[in-house]
């Protein structure tokens, strides 16, 4: 199966197309390792101190992983070395410090010969399914909490982006995760993902990916009771109020929708502007847009790089048509550009005049394309921030803290930013509201989701 | 090569450097503060930037092995060569300029075929 660089758009290599056939012996494979293997009896602490070991090699190995990202799916070199690895790493420092600390508790009973404790066990096994756009991370943030709790993992990476999961297995084998417990299964997502949601040796599903594919995930899963978790699409709004430092705002605003050039689940694409200084973010927003520096990922200079594949770009192209269709106003971008005559790049696009009802603030783009809608009142923002059906991420740029937190309160989503974006730390709960799905990545609540409490009865008469 | 010259000797060490994956040292060494690198595809400018152009092409390469040095001519301020060189995506000719000022670049022009 070939995988394209789309700088270039040419052949990088090619993986391989595992079949359905494949799936059931790497399950078999997970299911029996987690059976018969050590990893779930090992001492909380051999597994911290593998989880460290997988930590240092992702570091040591950090720019052939940048390579690999940049390469595979159009992510800035500089951007995956600054920002994503020391959070892969750091993914799996925390969790492997979590390990040390999955313990149960002890609980009274109404008889006093009776005494309760609880067990914290891993489920079994995990299908981490990943989607294309941050490869390496959002597959940490799946197998790190997995394997913290004891359970065996298969991967099943995106197929437009599989190559930093193919380094990352040789990770897990050079920092001696025993055999079985990490399998790689690279190929296509719909009879993979569906060989894997079906199977009844698979104990929780870890998706990542549109909302229309985790309700076929659950739909799929419900006849074998799957555990799953799942972090889908996102339509996030981002207010900026007239109070708010302006040029900070518009920074923040901008990298909101264009940082991995809008194919973020999290990016703000919907900006709703404060009346009185509607006009000037405008302006200073495409100005920023006009001037961001396209091009080959690899090069430092490189601010936005390419669509990571010719369906997602033949996808969002759809969008900026219609958003050219639309009576919203085109300020900045909406065209596609090559460099050195090649690549799948589209211009940070930047609609304004746009409202709430208008198909490119209501649907996903997953690319750079950016609604910018005016208001008057606070709770105007607030009923337009929260008329989506996707609840995942949302921010606001203000000078006055106690709205900040009133709104805080007040915005469904799982996440509220004030006065920047983009935000990440493995200790922070990660997740959605509404369509956007449920459960939560990182964080403590993370690892909960990975395990299953047992009470044990003991009669001491 | 035998090193006799200056210009010899700065281009046994940036061969060194770039194989040993020293790419922090060799810009520190090699390249002016506001150094200039310049190919047909881009420009990148100073050291920082440098730094992380030489990692990122370096780990691209996977290796840098020199099968040939083809030729190599040296001024008091700059160095001119060619060479033939094995990388982990296959063999490659490259060429390189880089205009010197107190034994460092001011500007370092590159070409790959």
């Amino acid at each position: 199966m070939p995988s394209f660089d789309p700088t270039t758009e040419e052949k990088i290599t090619d993986v391989a197309k595992a079949s359905p056939a494949d799936a059931d012996q790497a399950v078999k494979a997970a299911s029996n390792a987690f059976e018969e293997g050590p990893w779930r009896h090992m001492h909380h602490e051999g597994r911290a101190k593998i989880m460290f070991k997988i930590a240092d090699l992702l570091d040591e190995r950090a720019d052939e992983f940048a390579v690999r990202e940049a390469m595979d799916m159009g992510m800035p070199y500089r951007d995956f070395r600054e920002t994503i690895m020391p959070a892969c790493s750091g993914l799996f420092r925390f969790f492997g410090g979590m390990a040390m600390q999955m313990h149960g508790s002890y609980r009274e009973s109404y008889e006093p010969e009776i005494r309760i404790f609880t067990r914290r066990e891993p489920l079994g096994v995990v299908a981490a399914i990943t989607p294309f756009n941050f490869p390496l991370v959002l597959s940490c943030s799946k197998i790190a909490p997995a394997l913290a709790a004891g359970n065996t993992v298969i991967h099943k990476p995106a197929s437009d982006t599989p190559l930093t999961a193919l380094a990352l297995a040789q990770v897990m084998l050079d920092a001696g995760v025993p055999e079985g417990v990490y399998n790689l299964l690279t190929g296509p997502g719909g009879s993979l993902g569906d060989a894997l949601v079906k199977h009844p040796l698979v104990n929780k599903i870890a998706f990542t990916g549109s909302t229309a594919v985790g309700q076929s995930i659950i739909r799929s899963g419900a006849d074998t009771l799957k555990h799953t978790t799942m972090e889908l699409g996102g339509k996030s709004p981002n207010i900026i109020f007239a109070d708010a430092n302006v040029d900070a705002a518009v920074q923040t605003a901008f990298w909101a929708i264009f940082w991995n050039k809008g194919e973020v689940c999290v990016a703000g694409s919907r900006l709703i502007v404060e009346r009185p200084i509607y006009d000037e973010v405008v302006n200073k927003l495409a100005n920023m847009a006009r001037n961001a520096v396209l091009g080959d990922p690899l090069l430092p200079q490189t601010q936005i790089g390419p669509i990571a594949s010719k369906n997602e770009y033949d996808k969002v192209l759809r969008y900026v048509d219609a958003g050219k269709q639309s009576k919203a106003k085109l300020v900045a971008g909406g065209n596609t550009r090559k460099v050195n005559g090649k690549g799948l790049f589209i211009e940070p696009t930047v609609f304004a005049d746009a409202t709430n009802d208008m198909k490119i603030s209501r649907e996903e783009i997953f690319g750079p394309v950016l609604s910018v809608i005016p208001f008057d009142t606070e709770e105007e923002a607030i009923r337009i921030a929260n008329d989506t059906p996707y609840g995942l991420a949302s921010g606001m740029q203000t000078g006055n803290v106690a709205r900040a937190l009133r709104l805080a309160d007040r915005i469904k989503a799982g996440t509220v930013w004030i006065n920047t974006w983009h935000r990440y730390h493995p200790s922070a709960p990660f997740g959605g509201y509404k369509l956007s799905g449920y459960g939560r990545e990182q964080g403590p609540e993370a690892l909960e989701s990975y395990t299953q409490y047992k009470s044990v009865w003991a009669n001491l008469v | 090569m035998s090193i006799q010259t200056a210009g010899q000797a700065f281009y046994h060490d940036q061969m060194k450097l770039l194989q040993d994956g020293r790419t922090e040292e060799l810009i520190d060494a090699h390249y002016h503060q506001d150094a200039k690198l310049v190919s047909f595809a881009n420009v990148v400018h100073g050291r920082d930037d440098l730094k992380l152009y030489f990692r990122a092409y370096m780990a691209k390469l996977g290796k840098l092995e020199i099968m040939s040095l083809d030729n190599f001519v040296e001024t008091p301020d700059s160095i001119l060569f060619e060479a033939t060189v094995q990388t982990s995506t296959g063999q490659a000719r490259v060429y390189d300029t880089f205009v010197l000022r107190d034994g460092k670049a001011t500007h370092h022009f590159t070409a790959l075929r």
